[in-house]
């Protein structure tokens, strides 16, 4: 029996792989001919040709009636798109694609393959068929058989071809497998791929029967295979128009028991070579191809992969050398030859690794075999939602561990959907924002060092902030207060919580409330991130970080009390050792939270051993903290010593173990042990530390009094004295320094602490403002800021937080110079300090030098006063810098958003020298409306001026891409004052 | 020995209780008690073993089934078995013999034996000397790591 004949197996299974192989890629090509033939367009079509001939051939072969039928059919509409006698339309493309599928379906299938129905595929491609008038369809019967049709285009000739295998393979000079091959490139075989004619029954001299349909005349094909001429006979000539149709002198009667032949034509020179061996005669030819058991190939996944030779023959030479190493190694041993053994463990050591990455590099993949499946998703779904699309794809030659890719399908096609789905607009409304019609997705693969980075952008309508603050609200994902009090970024990050879908409307398509949650963590799992950015009106880019591979990870080997963890080295940004005599200045503690100053910024800092609930180091000469990075999080982690570095090989954590997010899974370490390995997130999660922010805020919102109006900005909230409470905002302190009061010297009348080379002047609370003065302490905390490129430093010396905070301003009760006003924080009224003023104040002679607001210029004064165009959605801060700006003698014209701002700045009758806007805004951010500006030529030098709260570098680089003249931290009204005269000054 | 009735249980100390483990499902008994701690969990959580190259996390059944975490002394044993789609490993005082027992041997437990410590067992057997409880595998698998292990 057939199915019991294992070489027939192989050979099935190893034409199915193939088979999905040719398939895939046909796909691919499809898609991209549907766009247009561009100038590959030939060599892609012909390409699509080959694929789904060389399916076709052995399939004839193989007796898989059905794939070869289809597949055939397939190839004649092919053809004509060849010849340019068919134009690739998007209807054809959808025909195309369909009998595709069902093809695919039926090598699924294999074994059933001549039981699946393959009517509506075949009327379908018919259609193609029957419209040019070249096609010709050519019947034939045998002497004792129904009619068989065969397919040939006109200019085809249709022969009978008579040969032995065996003997061609002599004359040809190869093997069995390549006269088949030659066979191949004769033409193409359209019925007795299977059968065999025994001559005298003797099984050495089998010859083959067989229909051609070629473009060669007869002859050619007799020189190419070395026939003699009896042996090739002609069914149909090949001539233009005619349709012919002669009695084929076909031999055999398919109900007749026939032995088969199992060939299968090879089309890489890499493939087994194939021995066309003769099976006994099976009395039900059909129905054993019907039958053929394949179970591996038949279930649609890909349990195999391909691997280069030259890497097959590496990893050969590598073994080679192992055996070397260990002969070596045991003879050393045996002799107790010391300096032999290490030799030689030298030399093994070097071959494991090399052989370790050799074997990792059979499991790299292109990214390609993933991303060629979207461009039909893309295409399908568009079609679905009535939309236009365009896929655009880069870098498919990026490479993957395969247990990655397979793992990142499904986030990969949630997100694609997402893109089609809820990304793009529809087609008018993209018409009215004055886009192309058709939307663009654009898919990015990139290696960067360690980690691949991929990218889904797209050119539609953005993810609205305002829309997703109001849904999560209502879900009760986040409470109404928090939805006030979050930023445009927090916000959009919304969509990755749990339970939250972005669908306005629940599609078919996506939309479920299960969603970018999954994703999330998914993509979590396999050690990377993704990451959101949006703007409104322009587009979505998701990008997801994730390591090439999961098997082995660089890591940092930490100890901790008796054990010993490991932290990806991904997760690691830098050691910093402190001595704990400077630890004190480094380390600071506010609120029973420590803080880690580094370079100027303040970390969250967090200890090991209390995280993992060890009992407390007793005190050593220095500490180690490792910075940890993680997505958009930074902190850092106290521990014991400095880490060793280890590759490591990850492990899963069996269930139990499963319910702690401090941990990512375990390892065995080189001298066996176990070691649990550290999720950078999921400790800070557990420690209260929030995403993307240096320090807490989501909390300080609700200690806040919520009034209708708040005002929300980081800062440094201190003591002078116990019952008097200060704020400054942070955006305004280079840093904070500890310093012991008696560095404090009175030089001049002015206090100055001598840091290192440089002296900074030193401003005391109580003698710039109404305070009591501060309790003596030994050591005090300076804020040091710079106000107009001048540094100096504020004593604090009680820092209690630092941290966003939501507030009310009271601008009435205790204003003073240097007060901003006032706010009530957990029970306590704090007053919001204007530290240029009280610099000012105190400070009179280092900073009377800057100019005081001067009459306009001549030539400002002949067009009037400047203009200013304000934005700024907090009502403190609105008035605060109208205030500021009015008081320099500048025009100020101010709006609660964005969107009023464009709005006041289309309708106003006399133009405005300037825009100020404030980066955070509902509705229409800051950097939003520098967009909008830059987009009308009329507005390109119009100088736009943002202020934030809080100023990174990272913000600063994607205004100035915004296109903002100036980046200024709020409330630094002098510098405001002097950015707006400047700018002005540069227009005109 | 052709008896389907009959099963082979593994004889375990556990203080003063004798324990019967299902041999069948037993993979290996092993000296491997000095497994890896995992802060943070659970107390009858006892750690991680590198068996081979794959982790095994060991639970005490000391914990489970007494409340008291079993002293590692040098009788002291780690039995690795199959329980659900893992393998865990338990670790007991001691292990002895292996013994068949027939289904008819099988007794309901003493009524004296307080429900906490009922859950962990399938049934008793009497045996020459003592009691033999047979633990009851598919009660210790029911474990998440979250609940508590004794309530």
């Amino acid at each position: 029996m057939a199915q019991e004949d294992p070489g027939l197996q192989e050979l099935v299974g190893d034409f199915v792989t193939e088979s999905r192989e040719h398939l895939a890629s046909v796909e691919s090509d499809l898609l991209s001919l549907e766009g247009g033939v561009g100038a590959d367009g030939d060599e892609t079509v012909n390409r699509v040709f080959r694929a789904v001939h060389s399916v076709k051939g052995v399939a004839g072969f193989l007796g898989l009636d059905h794939i070869n039928k289809l597949s055939h059919k397939l190839e004649s509409v092919l053809d004509l798109v060849r010849k340019g006698r068919l134009d690739m339309g998007a209807d054809l493309c959808s025909v195309l694609l369909f009998a595709t599928d069902a093809l695919r379906e039926l090598i699924n299938r294999v074994g059933e393959s001549n039981s699946i129905p393959i009517d509506e595929p075949i009327a379908r491609l018919q259609v193609f068929l029957e419209t040019p008038l070249t096609a010709a369809v050519v019947a034939f019967a045998g002497p004792s058989q129904p009619a068989l049709l065969v397919e040939a285009d006109a200019a085809e000739w249709v022969l009978a071809v008579d040969v032995s295998v065996p003997r061609l393979a002599l004359a040809l000079n190869t093997t069995p497998a390549g006269a088949i091959d030659a066979i191949g490139a004769v033409g193409r075989v359209v019925a007795g791929g299977t059968e065999l004619c025994p001559q005298d029954g003797e099984p050495s001299r089998e010859a083959v029967h067989l229909q051609i349909v070629t473009q060669m005349d007869p002859e050619a094909v007799r020189a190419r295979l070395h026939l003699e001429a009896r042996e090739v006979r002609v069914i149909k000539q090949a001539i233009e128009g005619l349709m012919a149709a002669a009695p084929a002198p076909t031999t055999d009667d398919p109900s007749e028991a026939l032995p088969t032949v199992h060939a299968a034509v090879a089309p890489a020179a890499d493939s087994t070579s194939v021995t066309p061996d003769s099976a006994p005669r099976d009395k039900a030819r059909a129905d054993s191809g019907a039958k053929r058991p394949d179970g591996a190939a038949s279930d649609g996944h890909n349990d195999s992969i391909r691997v280069s030779v030259n890497l097959l023959d590496r990893l050969m030479n590598l073994s080679g050398e192992l055996v070397l190493g260990r002969n070596q190694l045991l003879q050393a041993h045996s002799v107790h030859n010391e300096q032999g053994t290490a030799v030689a463990a030298a030399r093994l050591s070097t071959v494991v690794s090399e052989m370790q990455e050799a074997i990792m590099q059979t499991r790299m993949q292109p990214i390609g075999s993933l991303f060629q499946r979207f461009p039909r998703l893309v295409r399908d779904l568009s079609g679905k939602l009535g939309k236009r699309c365009r896929l655009e794809i880069t870098g498919k030659e990026v490479d993957l561990d395969r247990s990655i890719i397979e793992a990142l399908t499904d986030p990969m096609t949630h997100l694609i959907r997402n893109a089609v789905d809820h990304g793009l607009e529809q087609p008018d409304r993209r018409r009215a924002a004055g886009k192309g019609v058709e939307g663009i997705i654009r898919m990015t693969a990139a290696q960067q060092g360690g980690n691949v980075r991929l990218e889904i952008a797209d050119d539609g309508g953005g993810i609205n902030p305002a829309v997703l603050r109001k849904k999560a609200a209502e879900k009760g994902v986040i409470t109404e207060a928090e939805a006030r009090t979050m930023s445009d970024r927090e916000a959009i990050n919304l969509i990755f919580a749990p339970g939250f879908s972005t669908a306005e409307k629940v599609t078919d398509v996506s939309g479920r409330g299960v969603g970018m949650d999954v994703v999330r963590s998914n993509i979590e799992k396999l050690g990377g991130h993704v990451e959101v950015q949006s703007v409104l009106g322009r587009g979505t880019t998701l990008a997801i970080t994730i390591p090439l591979t999961l098997a082995i990870l660089p890591a940092m080997v930490i100890s901790c009390g008796p054990r010993r963890y490991v932290l990806a080295q991904a997760n690691v940004a830098e050691l910093v050792r402190v001595r704990t005599s400077e630890g004190a200045a480094q380390i600071v503690s506010m609120d029973g939270r420590e803080l880690l100053r580094l370079r100027g910024s303040v970390l969250p800092l967090l200890r090991l051993r209390s995280v993992l609930g060890e009992p407390a180091q007793s005190a050593v000469g220095e500490s180690t903290i490792i910075v940890v990075e993680n997505a958009d999080m930074r902190y850092g982690l106290v521990v014991d010593a400095p880490p060793d570095a280890e590759e490591i090989v990850v492990k899963p954590l069996g269930r139990h173990l499963k319910q702690r997010s401090e941990f990512a899974g375990a390892t065995i370490l080189g001298d066996g042990r176990v070691a649990m390995i550290l999720d950078a997130a999921g400790i800070a999660e557990s420690a209260n530390l929030v995403a993307s922010q240096p320090s807490e805020t989501p909390r300080a919102a609700d200690g806040a009094a919520v009034a209708p109006e708040n005002d929300r900005a980081e800062l440094v909230l201190f003591r002078n004295h116990p019952e008097e409470s200060f704020a400054v905002p942070l955006g305004l302190v280079d840093r904070i320094q500890r310093i012991d009061r008696s560095a404090l010297r009175e030089v001049g009348g002015t206090t100055v602490y001598a840091d290192g080379e440089r002296v900074l002047p030193i401003v005391m609370i109580e003698s710039a403002v109404k305070a009591r003065p501060a309790e003596p302490g030994a050591r005090v905390s300076v804020l040091v800021m710079r106000i107009d490129k001048t540094q100096f430093g504020l004593v604090a010396p009680l820092i209690e937080d630092i941290r966003s905070v939501a507030f009310k301003v009271d601008d009435r009760t205790l204003v003073e110079r240097g007060v901003l006003g006032s706010f009530q924080l957990q029970e306590r009224t704090v007053r919001l300090l204007d530290p240029s003023a009280v610099a000012r104040f105190a400070l009179p002679r280092l900073f009377a030098d800057v100019p005081a607001p001067p009459p306009a210029t001549a030539a400002a004064a002949s067009r009037g006063p400047t203009r200013v165009l304000f934005a700024e959605d907090t009502k403190f801060f609105r008035e605060h810098v109208t205030r500021t700006l009015t008081g320099a003698g500048f025009e100020v014209v101010s709006a609660a958003d964005g969107e009023l701002a464009w709005q006041e700045l289309n309708q106003a009758k006399t133009p405005f020298d300037i825009v100020v806007t404030d980066v955070q805004m509902p509705n229409c951010d800051g950097l939003e409306l520098t967009r909008r500006i830059r987009r009308l030529d009329a507005y390109q030098k119009l100088p736009v001026v943002a202020l934030t709260s809080l100023s990174s570098n990272e913000d600063e680089t994607e205004g100035r891409a915004a296109g903002v003249s100036a980046y200024l931290v709020k409330l630094d009204d002098a510098a405001l004052v002097s950015a707006v005269r400047e700018h002005v000054g540069a227009k005109s | 020995m052709s008896d389907s009735l009959q099963n082979k249980h593994v004889c375990c100390r556990l203080g003063g209780l004798l324990i019967g483990i299902d041999l069948d499902r037993v993979q290996e008994i092993n000296r491997h008690t000095d497994a890896t701690h995992v802060p943070l969990m659970e107390p009858y959580l006892r750690g991680l073993i590198n068996l081979r190259g794959s982790l095994v996390t060991v639970l005490d059944l000391g914990v489970i089934v007494r409340g008291q975490a079993t002293a590692i002394g040098p009788k002291a044993r780690t039995v690795v078995l199959e329980m659900g789609d893992e393998v865990n490993g338990l670790v007991v005082d001691e292990v002895g013999d292996v013994v068949a027992i027939e289904a008819g041997q099988i007794e309901p437990l003493p009524s004296h034996i307080p429900a906490t410590q009922r859950r962990w067992f399938q049934g008793m057997v009497q045996m020459t000397n003592e009691l033999l409880l047979l633990l009851d595998i598919a009660a210790v698998n029911r474990l998440t790591g979250q609940t508590q292990a004794t309530t």
